[in-house]
């Protein structure tokens, strides 16, 4: 195997230091949790220093980058395989957030009802929301979160087909908005809005 | 042609990949003519709009251990090590 230069391990660093956050943040909402995705962004790291040398200086890193940690997460999941099979997922209709707050009342008062529902969820709140959706999903939903990209991009980064990101997108989000919708009404925060709103009447 | 109406139904149908920039220029045009002209669907697209970036913000709100930049670097440095041992 060829050796690596001095100057090529000092240009990988350059070039992996600006995309790490976003590349945490991601292995961080596809293992939904911290010691993993900090061990998922070690591991890529160190797949992708090993295998520098495909890369072709001038393309894109951060995408090339993102393919590795996106495969570390697969072989993760596969070798948990806790979850359960997305046999009997259920749909969530569109414009849930929309739909729901509406039904609540939440409109009479409030400009945009679902920006403060969101405001007043944790992290933590968030990240069952995600970890709600089957792994899929997650991973399609984590780089269209996290990065303002096409479906082109997303599909080229998992290697699956354009119209799947598309329909995994679109479900994705509206299941991710069910469950937003759900654990806001579960640790009250739909309540207390609807009193602050009767309050302010 | 271009003059098709959409009827709501039509338009919402549209809302996903209109806010993801993935619609064909001419189902575009037709989805703004609609959102134009019906302010349900403007209030709802604007809303859909609004919801998203709160996610998106919400997603973007993991912090990286301030750590993690060194333990990669030394992880680097000892592979880099053991390759030029051989
Ligand atoms: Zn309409």
């Amino acid at each position: 195997m060829e050796m690596l230069a001095k100057g090529s391990a000092e240009t990988f660093n350059a070039l992996l230091e600006p995309v790490l956050a976003k590349s945490y943040a991601m292995a961080y909402h596809m293992s939904g949790n911290k010691e993993e995705a900090e061990d998922l962004v070690q591991e890529a790291a160190l797949l992708a220093f090993r295998g520098f040398g495909s890369f072709q200086l001038g393309t894109n890193f951060k995408a090339w980058f993102f393919r590795i940690v996106v495969n570390c997460a697969h072989s993760l999941h596969r070798k948990r395989q806790r979850e359960p099979k997305v046999t009997a997922l259920e749909d969530a209709e569109d414009l849930y957030l929309y739909t729901h707050t509406a039904k609540e009342g939440l409109h009479r008062k409030f400009d945009n009802p679902a920006e403060l529902v969101l405001d007043r969820m944790s992290i933590d709140q968030i990240k069952q929301a995600i970890e709600s959706l089957p792994f899929d999903y997650r991973l399609v939903c984590a780089l269209y979160f996290l990065e303002e990209i096409s479906y082109q991009e997303i599909a080229d980064i998992i290697d699956i087909p354009v119209g799947t990101v598309r329909s995994r997108l679109h479900r994705g989000r509206k299941l991710l908005q069910k469950s937003l919708w759900d654990l806001a009404v579960e640790n009250n925060i739909v309540q207390s809005l609807k009193e602050e709103s009767g309050a302010l009447r | 042609m271009l003059l098709t109406i959409y009827s709501c139904n039509d338009a919402i149908k549209r809302l996903d990949d209109y806010l993801d920039r993935e619609l064909s220029s001419t189902e575009l045009v037709r989805v703004e003519r609609h959102v134009k002209l019906c302010q349900s669907c403007s209030k709802k697209f604007k809303f859909e709009k609004e919801t998203l970036d709160g996610i998106r913000a919400k997603f973007n709100r993991i912090i990286l251990p301030i750590d993690i930049y060194e333990r990669i670097e030394q992880l680097l440095e000892l592979e880099s090590g053991n390759k030029d041992n051989h």
